[in-house]
């Protein structure tokens, strides 16, 4: 009898701890990444990234590559800098590509290319009355600087330190002009930098 | 000697047996540290807002299965990592398969994937992170994947590209 109560508590015992590491290594599902996609929508591939929740700070590092509708950019560092303002005092955002920028972007122009150490893209939402009143400023401008070249593959190419395109106006200018090749073969629909050059005209006979 | 041994039931040895054979394997299976020390449904508030918000949960941290190990580490299986804003709405969520906590550091790792989603309330953007291996400090909420990072930016920023 006794051998057999013995026996009986040592298959109980066994059978809690079975019972306890069989429900303990049960898995479950991993959870899926599910999003929402739309034709906007941006994609950034690199090696490595930050993000700095406090700041809203994010940083792509080694081989950073952004793919968008209207762009693709190339650079080795990217750094996104979003700032959540309070209410009121507008909106301030940065993109700053560092080492071996390449940017492609497609506009009414045609593609256009352009190679830089740096590019800079501020957009500023800024209120120049008092509150309550509102009077909104918008600024939107990238800067490119550290030889930076600005090619189009109808109009020319624009070597100048730095380059500054302001978005807002779609202006491309310079405070510091180097080089400049127009192909006067293909200048006959508006300029890469239309505020400086006047489109070709027919002779007169 | 042989009136003993008549008097004691067949089958007792044999379950005897089996009794013992069931007991070394139980305990040979209680040995491995990794299943003696697991619970089921880790749920942790990591972190509080800054007055006058200190009633608000700032980062939650929460698992399937938890494993609590040596020096203040935690493994965590199908993890989630919640963080908020002041007003509650919900910043960040990381999810992973498995992550250590450390309790001493304040830090979340691994060397597996994750996947991480935050929202921009004002404008709706989504971005969706994903790499392999990570490292989050507690302290001053910075998050850093290590390989193979991919983001996906969606929704209708308010400065686009082409104004």
């Amino acid at each position: 009898m006794r051998i057999l109560f013995i026996a009986c508590a040592a298959m109980g015992i066994s059978f809690i701890l079975l019972a306890q590491t069989t429900f303990q290594s049960s898995p479950t599902q991993s959870p899926a990444l599910v999003g929402t996609a739309t034709n906007g929508q941006t994609i950034i591939h690199s090696h490595q990234s930050e993000i700095f929740m406090k700041s809203n700070v994010y940083v792509w590092s080694e081989a950073g590559r952004v793919d968008n509708p209207q762009m693709q950019l190339k650079c080795e560092l990217l750094t996104v800098e979003a700032p959540k303002l309070s209410l009121g005092k507008g909106k301030y955002n940065r993109a700053t590509a560092e080492t071996n920028v390449v940017i492609d972007w497609f506009d009414d122009k045609g593609t256009n290319h352009a190679t830089a150490d740096k590019a800079v893209y501020t957009y500023a939402l800024t209120n120049l009355a008092e509150p309550p009143q509102e009077i909104w400023r918008t600024n939107a401008f990238v800067v490119l600087t550290g030889n930076a070249v600005v090619s189009n593959a109808m109009q020319g190419v624009y070597r100048a330190d730095p380059i500054i395109w302001d978005r807002i106006r779609d202006v491309i200018y310079t405070t510091n002009f180097q080089e400049g090749v127009l192909y006067p073969n293909k200048t006959n629909n508006s300029g890469l930098f239309d505020t400086q050059m006047p489109n070709d005209k027919p002779a007169k006979k | 000697m042989h009136a003993a041994a008549r008097l004691v039931n067949p089958c007792v040895p044999l379950l005897g047996l089996i009794a013992v054979f069931c007991l070394v394997l139980s305990l040979a299976l209680a040995a491995d540290p990794q299943a003696g020390n697991s619970i089921k449904g880790f749920r942790a508030p990591l972190q509080y807002c800054d007055p006058p918000h200190e009633l608000q949960v700032k980062s939650y941290l929460e698992g399937s299965e938890s494993e609590f190990l040596s020096n203040g580490l935690i493994g965590l299986k199908n993890a989630k990592l919640r963080t908020y804003n002041d007003d509650g709405s919900e910043a960040m969520v990381a999810m992973t398969p498995e992550c250590i906590y450390d309790t001493h550091a304040q830090t979340v790792s691994s060397t597996g994937l994750l996947q991480v989603q935050t929202v921009d309330p004002e404008s709706g953007t989504r971005i969706w992170h994903e790499g392999v291996g990570f490292f989050w400090v507690q302290t001053n909420s910075d998050l850093k994947i290590s390989n193979q990072v991919s983001t996906i930016i969606t929704g209708t920023p308010t400065n686009l590209f082409n104004p």
